[in-house]
């Protein structure tokens, strides 16, 4: 866009930059540059200023010398000819005096992105490096990794490398954490910085010395050390436990991700360090910012997860107060759905159903699903709550209120009946689309129990031709098949319209294919019918929905402190698969993810609510998913590994479990199912128990293209509904590991949910 | 690490923008600009993740390709804005733009290639050299801060200083900044108030923050009042106490003498600091700042009368300033008319909330001011009382307790209807900070320049009211502090070991110990949170006997509120 009158303007300010007396004034000089400076930021292109812009960096005035280099590191790109020309004045800067001067000189040179610039940094970063004054250092350090990026593929130099590993020990703090962050940028590609145990010990040593950014980021670093002994673990424990009551929330998460890490075998640690961090994150929840607020709830759902019960007694903490941000009340209502117990439930539910007549549509929503979900624990509490809200005949709330019905009567039969109490007058208030479904597929599944069921669909079979979702045409055409078996009557001439109206006149193909599928079920008899649609109606086993159950603690260890917690894992799979520079290491994204990767991931997951569509098998979704994704994820499996059992029997005892975990799992195990299923991913199955041994055990293994081998057993107790699973590894690569666990996760899981 | 740095206005327009890694494909995201009203701090598109935190109108924010703590962005831009706030003076569009250079410096020692550096404000000082240009705050495009001839109007004389809020000096200005301390008491309060006027949930959240202007290294002593308790069981003195739930000190707060003498001391580094936060539950000890008396009448066909009566409780002495009460009206409410009791107050309809703000610019403690809101829609609005005629009767009565709550009579469209309090600095808005003097404001109780270095001599003002007698019984908590920073072995008892082995070998540090001049000045570390000390407070302003007498009711009809002579 030309910016408004730039061309004036540009010659203007180069007749004011060359004019000798503006350069003579060091004030008019200095604004004269500053104006050069607002024009850019505000887009325009003054690119033609270059040659004018150098020279007024090579004044003595070190504020116009930044503005400078700011320029020159912004043109540079587009002018690398002239750009030459300001490295040699920023050279001859590299041996001025003042430290604050070199520091600014080889920074900027540094930051000059254009090719070719690496001959002339070379020597000034060499000499930077061992400066005497540690502001240059630290910018040495960091230059270092900027030129090795902008060399991309070359070989890195190991004289270089060799030489920041000596400046870790460095005696200022900041240049010790920039080292780090250097080598772990140039050293990427082999896994990055290396932390062995006279570096881990150093750093430890060095940790009082940091500033907050630095204690965090160190702590960050000492994830990857391994310490030999138990006694040396707990020594570093203890040296590091002051660091869980830092005054930084950023350092205490830092230090509680590490000691989650390192303690990964003791979980009565891990129980004392969650119990410790309680307080620094409800002191988050409380803060003034509301971001803060909303990252720390987002950990305590986290923590939640784990331990069902941990901040139960603090529950009041997480009330909504008027003027928050929706994003903080969301994310608090579903804390309350997860701290819930038999003492709070009471005034947790009193809170809720005063968030149920908020203001706003999607929050007042937001409460009343979150009710439905405390419903599966406390059904017969907030089934009466959720009836009162009904008597309020707010559009929204009686959709809402439905929809929540709907899930109650598929996964807590016992409350059938007091739904189905609740429900006449409904139909009158609701006019969207998921409203109408629920509340039809309620009055088909459990007419038998509603006297005026039949009535109240008519009412739709009649106003069918207005209806403007086909969604809702069919959750009819459904619902009304299911209520004519139960009460065939009232309902045998209506379904005859309904029928006739859409197979002749619906010009929607999916409803009237539907209309056509169920004509001929009907015309092969009412046996048939019955045998097709009056499937078991719910079936909690699925624990599809119900699925509460604990992780472990080392689950999500891992993720503690990541903006992966943030996200939700699902949301945080998907977001990292778009990313085209890192390929993906979680599970591929779900085939419907493509429409929305677009909207933000935070407040979708919410919104979200347990979705069930009783009318299609559960599998189906999983199966797809299974055929999409045959490969799962970047990890690349080699297809035939050639492992005798005595081999891998010899393997496996010699290694130490990497990972564990269970899955839920129900029903009896097909053998060959689970072995097809994991040979489509290259998993190869090297023994296994007969169907029906108890317990069930399944030794499976797979390499990758690297020489990596993964070891897996698959354990099914008798009793248990849960697969454990635990993986070996022959070489310590945390990312494939991940990615193998997330694929033999996804088959696993959908090898589950077919059999059941 | 960081991949851009950005700073946008509230409708979006880029104000500072700094890409540290080069190359980032995705500009600043599109979502700040469609005017959400809320967008959630985390956002993820194109590969890369966008944080950011909203002050004063404007957005800071950050961009990363993932692997970054989301703690630490979160605080860092916080910090950032801290930062910003000192050396530029308050933020808003045009105090960046005038200081871009500044800006540009700061952001330059901050953050190199995407990786924190230093944000000290000391070390930035010395390394910043751009001197900060503050707007005026008189313009004549600002017509609204003038009254008629120059005479003040409301706003200006109610307005707090400016004084507080301007930036720091550069460390190397010409003449000595004038040696000033600010102080402010900031509490939150969020309420729930029952139909019938009982508060169902009060909660208090404090702050003390303090912006120096002192020369680096001052000592400060700080007396709170003797009567300070925390939790429930502690009791001290013989006057009614100062009860507090929980409170937790900066880092850099002394807590030796707290024990006994409730002082706090410290060295206050140039710049804004919060000293000390707390937080009160439940019972607070004075009534709440206000009370709102709701009136709803439906008037046939589309009409609602609201009839508001707001009452002030705090000492008659005190005021309250920019006091907003925001409304929520059903929707379909389309046009609004009002009754107001003077003329300097104003109301206004804002549809895009669906609700009516009523704002007062000052309120004298103790009065009493009413409204008269005639909402009206086009359509009639759907109530409750109207029972639809096909229901069954048992559904027409909305008897619930939902409703209840509200009072029956209200259409249950009315949740909670919050008195909103002022989050002006200067409202003296809870009941905790009003017993402290008489009108004056929380704000900058103004200490001479002269600071004794020496703890011997307290003459300052703050420090005076504390001498060396103590009361004599005062159940004494030790204070926690934290661990020593000292290797493991030294501790007699770790707090991690393996069961069986009580003894903690010694880490051998490989490394020759090469820790030259470890720096005296405590890390910059933010606020501390230390649960068990037990805090107290009191201001240097004198408690004026008065204060702690409930308001007098005023008369009936005082709907007016008195006027400066």
């Amino acid at each position: 866009m030309p910016y408004l009158g730039g061309e004036e303007a540009q010659r203007e300010l180069r007749r004011a930059l060359s004019n000798p007396h503006v350069q003579a004034d060091p004030a008019r000089y200095r604004g004269a540059v500053l104006r050069v400076i607002r024009l850019m930021s505000q887009g325009a292109d003054v690119s033609g200023l270059f040659p004018e812009m150098v020279k007024a960096g090579a004044v003595a005035d070190v504020v116009q010398k930044k503005l400078v280099s700011f320029y020159v590191r912004a043109q540079a790109p587009r002018q690398p000819q002239l750009a030459l020309l300001a490295v040699n004045s920023l050279r001859k800067d590299c041996a001025h005096p003042s430290p604050a001067v070199r520091g600014l000189a080889l920074r900027t040179m540094c930051g000059l992105r254009m090719p070719g610039i690496q001959e002339y940094l070379q020597q000034p970063l060499v000499n930077g490096l061992r400066d005497k004054a540690s502001y240059v250092r630290r910018v040495a350090v960091l230059g270092c990794a900027k030129m090795v990026k902008l060399q991309g593929d070359c070989e890195v130099d190991g004289a270089l490398v060799n030489e920041l590993y000596s400046l870790l020990r460095d005696q200022d703090p900041i240049v010790v954490v920039n080292c780090l962050r250097a080598l772990e940028e140039i050293l990427k590609k082999e896994g990055g910085v290396v932390i062995n145990k006279p570096i881990a010990h150093h750093l430890l040593n060095r940790m009082p010395d940091l500033d907050q950014w630095g204690q965090s980021e160190v702590l960050t670093f000492l994830l990857r050390y391994k310490p030999r002994s138990e006694d040396e673990l707990f020594d570093i424990l203890n040296l590091l436990d002051g660091y869980l009551k830092s005054s930084s929330p950023s350092v205490v998460m830092a230090a509680t991700k590490l000691f989650l890490v390192l303690a990964r075998e003791y979980p009565d640690v891990q129980a004392d360090v969650l119990v410790r961090v309680k307080g620094p994150l409800l002191s988050a929840c409380t803060s003034e910012s509301r971001e803060l607020c909303f990252t720390a709830l987002c950990h305590v759902r986290q923590i939640l997860r784990s331990l069902p019960g941990h901040f139960s007694s603090h529950y009041k903490k997480f009330f909504c107060s008027y003027s928050e941000p929706h994003y903080i009340k969301c994310q608090k209502m579903e804390v309350l759905c997860e701290l819930v117990n038999d003492e709070n439930v009471q005034q947790v539910l009193e809170e809720l159903k005063g968030y149920c007549t908020d203001v706003s549509e999607e929050l007042a929503q937001g409460a009343i699903f979150a009710i439905a979900n405390i419903a599966r624990t406390y059904t017969e509490q907030c089934v009466g709550i959720l009836t009162e809200l009904l008597g309020l005949q707010q559009e929204h709330i009686t959709s809402a209120v439905v929809r929540a019905f709907r899930d109650l009567a598929w996964l807590c039969p016992q409350c059938t009946d007091a739904v189905c109490q609740a429900l006449p007058g409904c139909e009158d208030t609701i006019q969207d689309s998921e409203g109408k479904q629920a509340l039809i597929w309620l009055l088909g599944t459990h007419g038998e129990k509603i006297p005026n069921a039949p009535y109240v669909l008519e009412d739709f079979v009649e106003s069918v031709k207005s209806e403007s979702f086909p969604a809702v045409k069919m959750e009819l055409l459904t619902a009304l098949l299911r209520l004519f078996l139960a009460r065939p009557a009232e309902c045998q001439d209506m379904l005859g319209r309904l029928l006739y109206y859409c197979i002749e006149e619906e010009q929607d193909m999916a409803v009237r294919d539907r209309g056509l599928f169920y004509y001929r079920l009907l015309q092969s008899g009412v046996e048939e019918v019955r045998r097709v649609l009056c499937s078991p109606k719910s079936d909690p086993s699925m624990g599809l929905l119900g699925d509460q159950s604990k992780q472990p603690v080392n689950a999500w260890a891992s993720e503690f402190n990541t903006l992966a917690t943030i996200y939700g894992r699902e949301r945080w799979a998907l977001a990292t698969a778009q990313q085209p520079v890192e390929p993906s290491h979680s599970c591929p994204p779900c085939a419907d993810s493509s429409s929305r990767d677009t909207e933000s991931l935070v407040s979708e997951g919410n919104k979200e609510v347990p979705e069930v569509h009783p009318d299609t098998p559960m599998s189906e979704g999983n199966k797809e998913l299974l055929k999409a994704h045959p490969d799962a994820g970047s990890l690349s499996l080699i297809p035939d590994v050639s492992l005798t059992a005595e081999q891998f029997e010899k393997t496996w005892l010699s290694l130490d479990t990497c990972c564990q975990l269970s899955l839920p799992w129900c029903g009896p195990v097909h053998a060959d199912t689970i072995q097809t299923a994991l040979r489509v991913v290259h998993i190869q199955t090297i023994a296994m128990s007969k169907a029906g041994a108890q317990p069930w055990k399944a030794y499976l293994s797979a390499q990758d293209d690297s020489g990596c081998l993964f070891l897996t057993e698959l354990l099914l107790e008798a009793a248990d509904s849960e697969l454990q699973v635990s993986v070996k590894q022959n070489e310590a690569k945390p990312e494939a590991l991940q990615s193998f666990i997330s694929a033999l996760r996804t088959v696993l899981e959908a090898v589950a949910g077919l059999e059941s | 690490m960081l991949s851009q740095l950005f700073i946008l206005s509230s409708k979006g327009d880029l104000l500072i923008h700094r890409d540290f890694r080069g190359g980032s494909p995705v500009p600043v995201p599109e979502f700040f600009r469609h005017g959400v009203e809320q967008p959630p701090p985390f956002q993820s598109l194109g590969g890369l993740h966008f944080a950011h935190v909203r002050h004063g109108g404007l957005f800071f924010g950050a961009s990363t390709e993932g692997d970054a703590s989301p703690f630490t962005i979160i605080e860092f831009l916080n910090r950032l804005v801290t930062l910003l706030r000192d050396f530029c003076g308050p933020l808003s569009e045009k105090s960046l733009g005038m200081n871009l250079a500044l800006v540009g410096e700061l952001l330059e020692e901050l953050v190199d290639f995407g990786h924190i550096q230093t944000t000290t404000p000391e070390v930035l000082r010395s390394l910043v050299q751009s001197e900060p240009e503050v707007p005026k705050p008189f313009s004549l495009l600002d017509l609204g801060s003038v009254g008629l001839f120059g005479a003040e109007t409301q706003q200006s004389r109610v307005a707090p200083g400016a004084a507080a809020a301007r930036p720091l000096p550069p460390a190397r200005g010409d003449q000595p900044p004038r040696p000033e301390l600010f102080v402010d008491v900031l509490e939150r309060l969020s309420v729930v108030i029952a139909a019938n006027g009982s508060p169902l949930k009060v909660e208090v959240q404090g702050e003390i923050r303090l912006k120096s202007f002192l020369p680096p290294g001052t000592e400060l002593r700080i007396g709170l009042t003797e009567e300070f308790c925390v939790g429930k069981s502690e009791l001290r003195g013989y006057g009614t106490p100062v009860r507090v739930d929980e409170c937790s000190f900066h880092s850099s707060v002394s807590l030796a003498e707290f024990g006994s003498g409730r002082v706090l001391s410290l060295r206050p580094e140039p710049g804004e600091m919060t000293l000390m936060q707390y937080q009160v539950q439940d019972e607070i000890p004075a009534p709440l700042p206000f009370r709102l008396f709701p009136t709803a009448r439906a008037q046939p066909p589309n009409r609602i009368h609201l009839y508001l009566k707001l009452r002030c409780d705090l000492p008659p002495k005190s005021q309250a300033i920019n006091v907003c009460l925001q409304l929520p009206v059903p929707k379909g409410v389309s046009s609004l008319s009002q009754e107001l009791s003077s003329p300097d107050q104003s109301a206004e309809l804002d549809l895009g909330s669906r609700s009516i703000r009523w704002e007062i610019p000052k309120i004298q403690g103790g009065s009493q001011l009413s409204a008269l809101f005639k909402v009206g829609s086009q359509n009639p609005p759907k109530f409750p009382q109207k029972s639809p005629k096909k229901f069954p009767k048992s559904r027409a009565a909305p008897s619930s307790r939902l409703s209840s709550r509200w009072g029956p009579k209200k259409p249950p469209k009315f949740p909670k209807i919050p008195p909103k309090f002022p989050k002006s600095r200067a409202a003296p808005s809870s009941p905790l900070c009003s017993r402290y003097g008489p009108k004056k404001l929380p704000k900058s109780p103004k200490i001479p320049p002269k600071f004794p270095k020496s703890r011997a001599a307290p003459s300052s003002p703050l420090c005076s009211r504390y001498g060396p007698k103590k009361l004599p019984k005062s159940p004494k908590i030790p204070p926690k502090f934290p661990k020593s920073r000292a290797a493991p072995s030294s501790r007699p008892s770790s707090r991690y070991s393996p069961k069986k082995l009580p003894k903690s070998p010694k880490i051998p540090p490989k490394f020759p110990k090469s820790r030259a001049a470890p720096s005296s000045r405590p890390s910059s570390s933010w606020i501390c949170r230390l649960w068990a000390v037990p805090g107290a407070w009191s201001w240097v302003l004198p408690t004026p006997p008065s204060s702690c007498q409930k308001p007098q009711n005023s008369p009936k009809n005082a709907q007016i509120p008195q006027k400066f002579p």
